[in-house]
């Protein structure tokens, strides 16, 4: 579930009962303004519906799948994110059809906060979700 | 201006919506173009890859592709459109996804619901083998220019 072309060598630090750290290394291609160098929206997104995803994936039975509702992000601010990104997810609340999970992405050498996120995901009966 | 602002007018007096997406390097991975059709509106499309699939066993379009496809086509909607001077910047994006991607070509068009002086409302749709099987839906707001006096914190 973890390797992913548009994310290059993301990795999990950490996943289990309902926490989930993710690490993203710098990769030229990320980039979204040439300019700054900073690292494009998008791939914030794409790190975040990871996260969201497995932090509730891995408070399921293993015959239990889920598929993201929403996600809502918020940027604070931009980062050319030169060690790499860090995301963290933790799911609140797990009913029996719905996680809420808050989610966000941190500079991984200095700890600053680059956006913040919440998602809401459906737990489904087939295996691993989309 | 800037390099960037006369690359992106460039491209647009050429028509070339490629010149575009290729100053962006992450549209550049994931596969993105767009058209303008015969009513002007801008259709942009997330090429079908291999690569973009989050789920084998379904097989299932990736959720991520997804979501960084919907902000890539606001953004190059703004670009396209408006008289920006700088790379709209992101403030908060959200998106509702309605059902699984296929393993095919996935459709977006945007529509700019308000245009401020220094922000967007952008709204996004994205589709898949026929207009009417929308399977995202997403809003976000974008800056369009920076604040005079910068105060950060």
């Amino acid at each position: 579930m973890l390797a992913d072309h548009l994310l290059p060598g993301i990795e999990a630090l950490q996943a289990d009962t309902g926490r989930v750290v993710l690490h993203l290394p710098f990769d030229p291609a990320l980039v979204g303004d040439p300019r700054t160098g900073h690292v494009h929206g998008g791939v914030l997104t794409a790190l975040l519906d990871k996260a969201v995803r497995l932090a509730v994936l891995c408070r399921l039975p293993a015959d239990e799948g889920v598929e993201l509702l929403d996600l809502r992000v918020d940027h604070l601010r931009a980062t050319a994110a030169r060690a790499g990104l860090q995301s963290r997810a933790v799911c609140r609340r797990l009913t029996a059809a719905i996680g809420f999970v808050a989610a966000d992405v941190v500079e991984a050498d200095s700890g600053v906060t680059v956006v913040t996120a919440a998602g809401s995901v459906l737990r489904t009966a087939d295996g691993e979700g989309p | 201006m800037n390099e960037f602002r006369d690359e992106v007018l460039a491209a647009r007096a050429s028509g070339d919506c490629r010149r575009l997406v290729e100053l962006i390097p992450y549209a550049r991975m994931l596969g993105i173009d767009f058209h303008e059709n015969a009513a002007g509106e801008l259709v942009f499309r997330l090429a079908y890859q291999p690569e973009n699939i989050g789920n084998p066993s379904l097989p299932a379009l990736h959720g991520g592709a997804v979501g960084a496809f919907m902000e890539h086509a606001a953004i190059f909607e703004l670009l396209w459109r408006l008289e920006a001077s700088m790379l709209p910047r992101v403030v908060d994006f959200s998106i509702d996804y309605l059902r699984p991607g296929q393993p095919e070509d996935a459709f977006a068009r945007c529509r700019v619901w308000r245009q401020g002086q220094r922000v967007a409302n952008v709204a996004v749709e994205t589709w898949q083998s026929g207009r009417e099987t929308t399977i995202a839906t997403a809003r976000g707001h974008f800056l369009l220019s920076a604040p005079e006096s910068a105060t950060t914190s």
